[in-house]
C-alpha cells in the first residue's frame, strides 16, 4: 500500500514537472519610452520574460517601460529659489531641482492592463537655463533602471494575473 | 539703475512667468471667489462615493519631445483625494460590484482640453443620495497653466482647483451631515444607468447570438470599462451584461437574457480555406451612419495576420470602426470567425504606403476552445444555405453594441 501511495506520489510529480517543462513563455511586444532601450537586454534575461521582442507588432501582449517625474515639495522650493538666482545671474548659475523619478512596467493585453509595476527613486539635477531639454539619460538613471529589474522579477513571479495569462496562453495556443 | 540691471529683472521675470505650472499649488488655498460657509461642519460624517468614468481613471500618454509618460488619470486622483478627504471622513470611489455603503454619491463627468497652452478642466457633476435621487447637478470649471517640462504638475493643478471649485458648492449647498443624511446604501444597489451618460454612448461595437438563450459574442474590447452595455436587436434595445472574456483572444460572452430564434451556428471542422468568401455584418460608425446593419462581401485573404498575433486570419470584406465583434460568415452560413481589427495605415500612410482591406479575424478554433471551456451552448451548422439565406441569417442574429460610461 505505502509502495503504492509513494508510486503515485512520484508519477503526479512527474507529470507537474512534464507540464511546467512543457509549459510555453509568453511572447511580448516590448515597447518602451526611454530614450535608450536600456532594459531590453536585462529584461530578456528573465525567465518569464525571455520571449520579449522589439518587433511583434501583432502580438496581443505589450510590455511598456516608461518614465515619468514628479517635483518633490522640497525640490520645488529648492528650485524656485535657485531659479531665481539662476535668472539674475542671467544663467551663471544653473537652476537645481530635486525630482521623484519613476519607472513603470507595465503589461497589457490587447490594450487592457492586467499588471504594472512602478520604482520610484529621488534624483536632483542641474540644469543650465540656456541648454534645450535634454531626453538621454545618465549613467545614474541608467544604474537606477537596470536595479529595478530583480525587483521586477520578484513581482512578474508573485503576479496573479500575469499567471493566469500564461495558463491562459498555454491553454489555447 | 543701469540698463544690465534692468536686464536682469526683465530675465528673472520672465524666468519667473515660465514656472508658472511647475510647482503643485496650495491645497489649503482655495481658488478665487470660492468660500466655505463658517457654519458647515468640517470633515462631513457622510459616507461619500465618487464616480469617475473607468477611461479617465486610466487616462495617460508620453509626451513626444520628452519621452516621459504623462498620467493624467493619477494626477486627477491624487488631486481630488487631497481635497476630498479634507472634506469628508469617508471617501471612496463607486465600484458597481462593491456592498460598501455610501450616503452620498458625486457622480463626476470629467473634460479636458486645450486653450492657448492652458489646461482646461470642466467637471460635470451630480450628487444623489441614498434613495438614488439627484439632489444637486452642477458643473465647474478651472483653466490651469501647462508647464511641458513638468506636465504631471499642471493635471493636478487644473484638477486640485477644479475638485475645490465643485466641493465648495456641494458643502454649501448640500450642508452634507450625518444628521441631514443619515440613510445609506450599498454601491451594488444603485442603477448604473444613473451614473453612465445615457444621451451618448463612448463606443459603439458589434456583437451576434450564438445559441437560443440569447448570449452574444462580441470581441472584449467592444464593451471594456463600459459601466452599461445596451445591446439593440431590430427595433428593441436591451440591457446586456458580460458574463465571461478572454483578454487574451479579445472575446467575450454578453447576456442579454431575452431567447432568441435568431442564432449563428460554426463550421465544425474548423478550418478555414484561403480564398474562401466571407461575409460580415456589423454596424460601424455610430452616429454617423443609420442605425442599419452593414452586409460586406471579401475572402479570407491569408491564414495568418501580423507579425506576434494568435490566433488571427486575413480577410478582406471591408470594415469600420464599430465592426469589432462582428462575425465572419462563410458563404454556406458558417461562422469562421470574429471581427478583432484592421491594420493600423497611419504609420504605413507617412510611408507613401496605403494598404486595401487588411483586416483581421478571430479564427472559430480558438472560438470553440472558448466557448468550451466556459461551457456555453453553441451549434454547428449542418446546413448548406444559399446566399440570400445566408445574408438573411447573418443580419437577424446580428446585433448593435453601445457602451455608456
Amino acid at each position: 500500500m505505502r509502495l503504492l501511495f509513494l508510486t503515485l506520489i512520484f508519477i503526479s510529480m512527474s507529470l507537474t514537472a512534464v507540464n511546467a517543462k512543457d509549459a510555453k513563455t509568453l511572447p511580448m511586444h516590448f515597447f518602451t519610452t526611454l530614450p535608450d532601450e536600456v532594459p531590453f537586454e536585462s529584461l530578456k534575461k528573465l525567465p518569464l520574460l525571455s520571449e520579449i521582442d522589439k518587433n511583434l507588432p501583432g502580438s496581443p501582449v505589450v510590455i511598456t517601460v516608461s518614465l515619468s517625474q514628479q517635483n518633490t515639495t522640497g525640490g520645488e522650493a529648492a528650485g524656485f529659489a535657485s531659479a531665481l538666482l539662476s535668472g539674475s545671474t542671467l544663467g551663471l548659475i544653473p537652476i537645481i531641482t530635486n525630482q521623484d523619478w519613476t519607472l513603470r512596467y507595465d503589461i497589457l493585453v490587447n490594450k487592457k492592463k492586467i499588471a504594472s509595476y512602478s520604482y520610484t527613486e529621488n534624483f536632483t539635477e542641474t540644469i543650465n537655463i540656456y541648454a534645450g531639454i535634454d531626453s538621454k539619460l545618465d549613467k545614474k538613471t541608467m544604474d537606477w533602471i537596470e536595479s529595478t529589474i530583480p525587483q521586477l522579477e520578484e513581482s512578474l513571479q508573485s503576479d496573479k494575473a500575469l499567471k493566469e495569462l500564461i495558463e491562459e496562453y498555454n491553454f489555447y495556443f | 539703475m543701469n540698463y544690465k540691471a534692468l536686464f536682469s529683472i526683465a530675465l528673472t521675470c520672465l524666468l519667473l512667468t515660465s514656472c508658472g505650472g511647475a510647482t503643485r499649488l496650495d491645497a489649503n488655498k482655495l481658488p478665487k471667489g470660492y468660500t466655505l460657509n463658517k457654519k458647515l461642519s468640517i470633515p462631513s460624517d457622510v459616507p461619500l462615493a465618487i464616480y469617475l468614468p473607468k477611461s479617465v481613471l486610466e487616462g495617460s500618454f508620453v509626451q513626444k519631445y520628452s519621452n516621459r509618460r504623462v498620467e493624467v488619470g493619477k494626477s486627477l486622483i491624487s488631486a481630488m483625494d487631497t481635497v476630498t478627504n479634507k472634506y469628508f471622513t469617508k471617501v471612496s470611489y463607486f465600484d458597481p460590484s462593491s456592498d460598501e455603503n455610501f450616503g452620498l454619491l458625486l457622480d463626476i463627468e470629467p473634460k479636458w482640453d486645450y486653450k492657448n497652452g492652458d489646461i482646461v478642466l470642466t467637471f460635470n457633476y451630480k450628487v444623489l443620495n441614498a434613495q438614488q435621487k439627484i439632489i444637486m447637478e452642477s458643473s465647474t470649471t478651472y483653466e490651469g497653466t501647462f508647464n511641458y517640462q513638468y506636465p504631471n504638475v499642471g493635471f493636478y493643478n487644473s484638477s486640485l482647483r477644479a475638485t475645490q471649485q465643485m466641493m465648495v458648492k456641494l458643502l454649501n449647498k448640500l450642508k452634507p451631515t450625518a444628521a441631514i443624511y443619515p440613510e445609506v446604501a450599498t454601491m451594488n444597489s444603485v442603477s448604473t444607468e444613473l451614473l453612465a451618460d445615457m444621451e451618448k454612448p463612448v463606443s459603439s461595437g458589434t456583437g451576434f447570438h450564438i445559441n437560443a438563450n440569447g448570449q452574444i459574442l462580441t470581441a472584449a474590447h467592444v464593451i471594456r470599462n463600459c459601466l452599461v452595455v445596451k445591446a439593440q436587436v431590430g427595433e428593441k434595445v436591451t440591457n446586456a451584461s458580460l458574463v465571461q472574456e478572454s483578454p487574451l483572444l479579445d472575446l467575450a460572452v454578453m447576456e442579454t437574457g431575452k431567447p432568441t430564434e435568431n442564432y449563428l451556428k460554426f463550421r465544425k471542422t474548423n478550418d478555414i480555406v484561403l480564398g474562401e468568401k466571407v461575409t460580415t455584418v456589423s454596424y460601424p460608425l455610430k452616429g454617423l451612419l443609420e442605425a442599419s446593419p452593414n452586409l460586406t462581401l471579401g475572402n479570407i485573404s491569408s491564414k495568418k495576420a501580423l507579425k506576434g498575433s494568435l490566433g488571427l486570419f486575413q480577410f478582406s470584406a471591408p470594415i469600420q470602426p464599430g465592426s469589432s465583434g462582428g462575425p465572419i460568415v462563410s458563404e454556406h452560413g458558417d461562422v469562421l470567425g470574429v471581427v478583432t481589427s484592421t491594420l493600423n495605415i497611419s504609420s504605413l500612410v507617412e510611408r507613401g504606403v496605403i494598404p486595401q482591406n487588411v483586416n483581421f479575424g478571430l479564427d472559430t478554433k480558438y472560438i470553440n476552445k472558448f466557448l468550451n471551456k466556459h461551457s456555453f451552448e453553441y451549434k454547428y451548422n449542418s446546413k448548406k444555405l444559399d446566399s440570400k439565406n445566408v445574408s438573411d441569417a447573418t443580419l437577424a442574429a446580428t446585433v448593435q453594441l453601445a457602451c455608456y460610461q
